[in-house]
């Protein structure tokens, strides 16, 4: 089963906000927060990004994906994501969810 | 066409040979031929049906701008400041990623962008045990060198020693392989600060070579007298690029100011040990002043190992900054890239990882302390007492954001917060696909 753009999305905003300290209360961060220009996430910060996605989600990125102008917020991540692990199970399976595959490491 | 203001010199080898011509009649046997080039390179090669075909050696090495103009000239440049002091706008600069080759037709307004150097590919071949790896790596390192003296070896050869494992080995390989070499070491010279541990490592591993070293010391005064330079041809404002680039700075005009440039002469040519901590990921954030500088990510070693190895891809604190003096840099370790990147995990990163791997390759090459000294930075000299080009930033208040400041200014770059896409995941900015209307040259010459 292939996790939903939206669950991607929540395992990746609690480990952006835990790994990066962002407080639950900052209204510059949302989905759409543009990650590294607002400094969110800085360049030793995107190699653990990848690090985490690649590891949780079992999905290897490519040059395309990360360099791509969609690979800066939380919600275009996270499409991404979906879109590449959807390319390798059948269209069926692409829609489904399986929430404990996207639950986020304790860190 | 093509404007080229390439001013590095490339330095490459397809197996024995020395800079042999790159064919672009096809892009099969272009691929193929790139393939087995080793070294350092920027090139711009005309090509059929008026395309133009720009290569940027394996690692990343020497550096490849370029923008395209409205007329269609596409302008290359190792040096970011070569396109903008004329006038392109640093927002229309894109770089040819490390081991790829880009293909343009300015006239039918295409660009491709072709990769032709894995470094994954080397990273997951299966490795032997430790001391095969070495041997396997010490072979190729004698065959380089040998390689190195065969067709530099007229050169005045100079070795930029730190006192670290990484520039003595290559200083003990050059000692083998070339008749002359003198080392060089930057120390810092406050009335402070007594001589660093890390130059009286490099005056014992000289005196054990039994190379002539040339220290070169630097006041707080010389270290920021040379900022400026070291921002524009180190290509760089992250603090760790840039506080290397002033090392060597100095460095470079020391082997000038000892020996000029004379007409007709091969120009100097330095060896460094640069490269062998980002292929063997034996990097760690550095405390400095409370302060944690030079952070990294925190992930495993392999996946620091590929975030470094990509990383080269920006920044030109060597090559770049040697280069503007007219000195020829080569780190041999990048010849060996092969053999570095098929080490697993299991024998980089880690505490005591890299000395047990240079004893193997090269211990019976170098003094005995070497292999127990704990590393230290030249940039920050002796971590136990004061000096070093860190504490003298700091106390200048040149900062992390003083020297993205500093960048800009000396780049022409309009908006500070451009620079954040201009690096990211440690290479600099390219393209995909050719860029309509965004390449339009500015300034006094197009006014």
């Amino acid at each position: 089963m292939v996790p939903k753009p939206t669950e991607i999305g929540e395992a990746l905003e609690r480990f952006l906000r835990s790994a990066f300290s962002i407080r639950e209360g900052d209204s510059g961060f949302d989905r759409d927060a543009q990650l590294y220009d607002s400094g969110f996430v800085d360049s030793a910060g995107v190699v653990e990004l990848i690090d985490f996605l690649e590891s949780t989600f079992d999905v290897g990125l490519q040059d395309d994906d990360v360099f791509s102008d969609e690979f800066t917020t939380i919600n275009g991540i996270s499409a991404i994501v979906h879109q590449r692990l959807a390319t390798r199970v059948s269209p069926d399976e692409a829609t489904g969810t399986d929430a404990a595959r996207v639950a986020p490491p304790d860190r | 066409m093509v404007e080229s203001m390439l001013r590095i010199r490339n330095l490459y080898w397809a197996d024995a040979r020395f800079q042999p011509t790159v064919p672009t009649e096809d892009t099969g046997g272009l691929t193929a031929m790139l393939a087995t080039l080793r070294g350092q390179f920027s090139l711009a090669l005309p090509a059929p049906r008026d395309t133009l075909i720009l290569v940027r050696d394996p690692l990343g090495v020497n550096k490849l701008f370029f923008a395209i103009d409205e007329a269609g000239t596409v302008m290359a440049a190792n040096y970011l400041v070569d396109l903008v002091s004329p006038g392109v706008p640093f927002e229309t600069v894109y770089s040819v990623p490390a081991g790829h080759f880009v293909e343009i037709d300015p006239h039918g307004r295409t660009l491709s962008l072709r990769r032709y150097f894995h470094p994954d590919a080397a990273a997951r071949r299966e490795a032997p045990a430790l001391d095969a790896a070495a041997r396997r790596i010490r072979e190729h390192l004698e065959l380089w060198f040998a390689r190195l003296a065969a067709d530099l070896g007229r050169r005045r050869v100079c070795v930029s020693l730190s006192g670290g494992l990484d520039s003595s080995m290559v200083a003990a390989l050059a000692t083998k392989h070339f008749s002359s070499v003198t080392a060089y070491t930057y120390g810092y010279a406050g009335s402070d600060a007594p001589e660093s541990e890390d130059v009286r490592s490099a005056r014992r591993v000289a005196d054990f070579l039994g190379v002539s070293l040339r220290f070169v010391p630097a006041t707080p005064d010389e270290v920021l007298g040379v900022l400026e330079d070291a921002l524009c041809y180190g290509q760089d404002w992250r603090e760790f690029n840039v506080h290397c680039a002033i090392v060597n700075e100095i460095i470079a005009r020391a082997i000038v100011r000892d020996a000029p440039p004379a007409g007709g002469e091969e120009p100097p040519l330095v060896l460094t040990g640069d490269l062998m901590n980002e292929l063997l990921a034996d990097y760690a954030p550095l405390s400095h002043a409370g302060r944690e500088i030079y952070t990294l990510p925190r992930v495993g070693p392999e996946r620091l190992r590929a975030a470094l190895v990509q990383g080269l891809d920006a920044g030109d604190r060597e090559v770049g900054v040697f280069g503007h003096h007219g000195i020829d840099v080569v780190q041999p370790y990048g010849l060996v890239v092969d053999q570095l990147l098929s080490l697993p995990a299991a024998f980089i990163g880690g505490e005591g990882a890299k000395q047990r791997l240079a004893r193997e390759i090269a211990g019976e090459l170098l003094p005995s302390f070497l292999f127990a000294r704990t590393k230290a930075r030249a940039q920050i000299g002796d971590a136990t007492g004061p000096g070093g080009i860190v504490s003298t930033l700091q106390r200048a208040g040149c900062d992390a954001r003083w020297l993205r400041r500093a960048f800009s200014r000396r780049l022409v770059v309009e908006d500070e917060r451009s620079l954040d896409g201009f690096i990211r995941l440690g290479r600099y900015r390219f393209l995909r696909e050719f860029q309509h209307g965004r390449n339009r040259r500015h300034g006094p010459e197009a006014d």
